[in-house]
């Protein structure tokens, strides 16, 4: 099928749209307030709107895709832990329910009231280098995405990077949450369409036997059964479970984008709420993307880059003017996602690495405006660093793990730190600056060992990061405490 | 067995999703007046304060 002007029309109309949208937005920004969480007013339904804007780009349905396409049936699985996880936070409030009632904007500002304002600008570094290599995939990513559909050659991706990326910064710099807030409604309804018109048409065209018998008959029971050999020695096994079902617990208590919206909700209520409802939305989220995927797999008799699966089965089942809607929802999806990550990334920069520093040195907050100021030069300084690193960086192995463990860098000692300083007394700063170091080594490792041991060692050193925090937190906790009571000790002798 | 679990898990997926999406939606507009006349209210009221 070919990407006629019909669909370039369309996708120009509704960009022009969501961009005017955004702009209008500016007159209800007035501080800083209002630019990072909407002054805390967003309701349970736009909570959920917001809430898969964010995540959902381009790259969440090109790195499902992927999984679907290589791994089959068996890949499902991997939805189902961030459903279990939000409905449990959501149900019992563990960590967020605190959080919500200290009214803080970023999870470094947390640190700095639990522990130290040492730990809340390592965290504020820490996350800013995590979060950032993990963004910094998405432009690359999702300019071969457009590319493969649209069919705009590849010397000229790289300025339709640039063109989206500068229409997604002024909207956001103008008008920050309460932008993305209205723009992500108008995005959720392209979306939404887009996902369940994608699924419906493309079991229609490929019928479900044949993917069925495809994936049987190729993958065999490793590609239906995720257990496969072994509940312990599958791909998808029980490491693997473990891994993830920690990974998202703290993604859904210490990732900046998601904790944003959270912050945002009107009170405790309404974001606890949120979180049990986006549980059954994140399963959608997965699942079908993931089916996507087993369908290109039945779909292609060559075989293609795991990739690219998705953007050419598209390109080959979706007809004409469908292609265009269904493209403007998914370049939505991705300037939804560009803007949320840009500000919840950027707020990190502003408030706990350059705010936690100028005050250090002049012993005073700076005024909202300047905050304001400060968070919109950040915003641009890091969407020059992503497309930057789109350029030079080579993926290995899974497009999803290495999402997963850039955002290790900081996830294990943060979801670590955060469980242990809500929930015991005793722990101390020491103890937060070993659980994130300690839980940095694992996923670092992942990034610079070779693509094989990554393939074979991936859930040890999911889960091994998470393990490695706890000891830090535990060691560096009663170091700490032993330390303070001789201290004690001595001053009542003297 | 598996086969047919998934089955279900996709099915469920796409009816879920369609009316949880058109739910939202349509509760959403209102949410959205709400959101901006509180922002609007509290704008209005910084500026009299001063």
């Amino acid at each position: 099928m070919n990407f006629t002007l019909f669909d370039i029309g369309i996708v120009a109309i509704y960009i022009g749209l969501v961009f005017l949208s955004g702009v209008l937005m500016k007159k209800y920004v007035a501080g800083i307030g209002d630019y990072l969480v909407a002054n805390r007013t967003m309701g349970f339904n736009l909570g959920i709107i917001s809430m898969m804007c964010t995540e959902i780009g381009m790259i969440t349905y090109v790195y499902y895709a992927e999984l679907g396409y290589k791994a089959g049936f068996a890949s499902l699985i991997i939805a189902v832990p961030p459903m279990i996880v939000y409905y449990f936070l959501g149900k019992t409030g563990f960590i967020v329910k605190p959080l919500l009632e200290m009214k803080i904007m970023t999870i470094p500002e947390f640190f700095s009231r639990r522990f130290s304002k040492g730990v809340r600008l390592y965290v504020g570094i820490l996350m800013a280098v995590g979060g950032i290599l993990n963004f910094g995939v998405f432009p690359g990513v999702e300019a071969k995405f457009i590319n493969t559909i649209s069919g705009i050659p590849e010397e000229y991706v790289l300025v339709t990077m640039v063109v989206l990326l500068t229409l997604v910064l002024i909207y956001t710099l103008l008008g920050g949450m309460v932008s993305i807030i209205l723009t992500n409604y108008i995005q959720y309804a392209l979306l939404s369409f887009g996902m369940v018109f994608i699924t419906i048409y493309g079991v229609y065209i490929i019928g479900w036997d044949n993917i069925v018998n495809s994936v049987t008959i190729k993958l065999g029971e490793k590609g239906i059964n995720p257990f496969f050999p072994t509940l312990f020695k599958g791909e998808f096994g029980i490491g693997f479970i473990v891994w993830q079902i920690l990974e998202w617990t703290a993604i859904l208590v210490a990732w900046q984008a998601i904790s944003l919206r959270l912050f945002s909700s009107k009170d405790s209520k309404t974001g606890m709420k949120i979180y049990r409802w986006s549980g059954l939305m994140f399963l959608f989220r997965g699942i079908l993307p993931i089916f996507w995927g087993i369908m290109a797999f039945a779909y292609f008799t060559e075989p293609v880059d795991g990739l690219d699966a998705l953007p050419l089965l598209l390109k080959a089942i979706i007809p004409t003017g469908i292609i265009g809607l269904i493209f403007a929802g998914l370049l939505a999806a991705s300037m939804s996602t560009y803007a949320s990550y840009l500000l919840s990334w950027s707020s990190v920069v502003s408030q706990d690495i350059i705010g936690v520093t100028i005050k250090y040195f002049t012993k005073k907050e700076m005024s909202s405006k300047r905050q304001l100021m400060v968070s919109r030069i950040t915003v641009t300084a890091v969407m020059i660093f992503i497309i930057w690193w789109s350029l030079f960086h080579k993926l290995e192995g899974y497009l999803y793990f290495y999402l997963q463990m850039t955002g290790m860098l900081f996830l294990p000692g943060a979801l670590v730190s955060m469980a242990f300083g809500v929930y015991w007394k005793k722990a101390r700063t020491a103890g937060a600056y070993l659980a994130f170091t300690f839980g940095a080594i694992p996923p670092l490792l992942y990034l610079v060992l070779s693509e094989e041991v990554k393939n074979k060692w991936a859930s040890e050193i999911g889960w091994g990061g998470f393990l490695f925090a706890l000891i830090g937190m535990l060691v560096g906790s009663l170091i700490q405490n032993q330390f303070k009571n001789s201290k004690n000790r001595i001053e009542q002798t003297v | 067995m598996w086969i047919t679990i998934w089955g279900i898990v996709i099915l469920f997926s796409i009816v879920g999703f369609t009316y949880m999406s058109v739910k939202v939606l349509y509760k959403g507009i209102a949410e959205l007046k709400e959101m901006l006349n509180n922002l609007k209210k509290e704008h209005e009221k910084s500026l009299s304060d001063n």
